[in-house]
């Protein structure tokens, strides 16, 4: 065990001694993912592989003054194409990352869930976004805010799952998850979140989650600080101490990971969980630090 | 056959001994019976479930029409008409188990009621097919107990 990831430099870091893995860019030929796919090669963070038109990859290597003569490029002639043979070289055991270009996510999704060439595994895929605590003493995995959109509570449980082993794959041997809810009570019917988080945690208890503890419903000031935690009368392991956030919907995760990222401008870094492989994911109004920091985090992700 | 029996009645006292008497008198078997007031609370809408032949029940329904506190009586059998039950369950469940109930609740969308240290209550407000259909589901698990408020029902389209 080589300890704990606690900052998004020494995620670099930990992505940088190891093994580089083999990362393929779906639909490679605009400039957004090929620049961060091109910066992390050079940080020594992966091994790109090109899939797209290799025209296009070429004049965009061009203008951002990179030479690609190095990297492997394989041609496809449209998005649909790229993500099939992306994600039929990772299927193939021929990269270990998978990374989307210009091609929508429904199509690279689908793909990966192929039957035939996919990357499914027993489980579900989520989402997993890597956030700084708010002292910058550790990292802190929020899920799901970009797959699941209404998770029922056999899906929490999975999405829950993906995130303690994301977070042991982070070097953290026993994360603390909190699962996040209004307020600390279980109250039905109107919150059926906190009934969700109640469950969760005897589920975590009965040892359903592997090494981790868990504890909820919670709300987001007590699972982040410890001291409102005290004020509030909160007795909770993790409360104050949480490496897992675990948000009951979509909005809520997509409102909190838009909140970290404009009004506390802090860099994020997003992978998708639960396929053979990690995948990567990043959008054009990611920072290219962002960029960066997610394809690390996919490489660590990759990791035997 | 089973039929769904929808009585107006006046609201008064030993209203509902009079209109279990017939069914009684008759060896017909009340499978279930709602009572409550309806929009005029002088008058109760009674709705009953019974199983028998179509001659003894048509018998009990016509001696039921001839009780003086029989405001109308229609046996939704021969028409098209919405019936709620209402069913509360409480089943036992562990670290095992808490997944599998979850899911039959999100299959019959059953509302979470009740979380104790090793039970959860449902709420399920459907038709008597569903409301079956679930409990047999949840029975496996271990059911501590149950409340069927009984069919309720109304018919279709604008008729009273």
């Amino acid at each position: 065990m080589k300890g704990p990831i606690r900052s998004f430099a020494e995620l670099l870091e930990r992505a940088r001694r190891s093994k580089s893995p083999r990362m393929v860019i779906a639909a490679a030929n605009d400039a957004h993912s090929l620049q961060a796919a091109l910066d992390a090669w050079r940080q020594g963070l992966v091994e790109p592989i090109l899939v797209g038109s290799p025209d296009a990859i070429r004049a965009n290597a061009a203008l951002l003054g990179e030479d690609i003569s190095p990297i492997r490029v394989i041609q496809a002639d449209s998005p649909e194409i790229a993500a099939a043979a992306a994600v039929r070289l990772a299927h193939d055991g021929e990269a270990e990352l998978v990374m989307k270009g210009l091609v929508s996510t429904k199509t690279l999704v689908r793909c990966v869930l192929s039957a035939e060439f996919g990357l499914r595994r027993a489980g579900i895929m989520s989402h997993v976004t890597l956030m700084e605590s708010p002292d910058r003493d550790r990292l802190m995995i929020m899920t799901d805010s970009a797959i699941n959109i209404r998770p029922t509570f056999h899906r929490k449980a999975e999405i829950l799952s993906n995130a303690v082993a994301a977070a042991h794959k982070l070097g953290i041997e026993e994360p603390k998850a909190a699962i996040i809810a209004a307020v600390e009570n279980v109250e039905l019917p109107a919150m059926p979140a906190t009934l969700d988080a109640a469950l969760l945690k005897r589920l975590a208890a009965a040892g359903k989650f592997g090494r981790c503890v868990v504890d909820g419903p919670l709300s987001m000031d007590n699972a982040l600080e410890a001291e409102t935690a005290d004020i509030k009368g909160v007795k909770a392991e993790v409360a104050g101490r949480a490496d897992v956030l675990l948000v009951p919907d979509i909005e809520t995760g997509n409102a909190v990971y838009k909140a970290v990222r404009h009004i506390a401008k802090r860099e994020l870094a997003g992978a998708v969980v639960g396929a053979s492989v990690p995948l990567v994911m990043t959008s054009r109004g990611d920072s290219s630090l962002t960029k960066l920091y997610s394809i690390a985090l996919g490489a660590v992700l990759s990791a035997e | 056959m089973r039929h769904t029996i929808s009585c107006l009645v006046r609201n008064q006292t030993g209203v509902i001994a009079k209109v279990v008497d017939v069914f009684s008198r008759l060896k017909v078997n009340i499978n279930s019976l709602a009572v409550a007031e309806t929009r005029d609370t002088s008058v109760s809408r009674m709705t009953i479930v019974v199983e028998g032949s179509e001659e003894v029940v048509s018998l009990a329904e016509s001696e039921c029409r001839n009780l003086d506190v029989m405001v109308r009586l229609d046996d939704l059998l021969s028409e098209e008409f919405f019936a709620r039950e209402l069913l509360l369950v409480k089943v036992r469940f562990d670290a095992d188990s808490i997944t599998r109930i979850m899911q039959v609740a999100e299959l019959f969308k059953a509302r979470v009621i009740g979380l104790g240290e090793t039970t959860i209550t449902l709420e399920l407000c459907d038709d008597q097919k569903a409301v079956d259909a679930m409990l047999k589901l949840v029975a496996p698990l271990g059911i501590v107990s149950i409340a069927r408020t009984g069919q309720v029902a109304v018919r279709m389209g604008d008729a009273e």
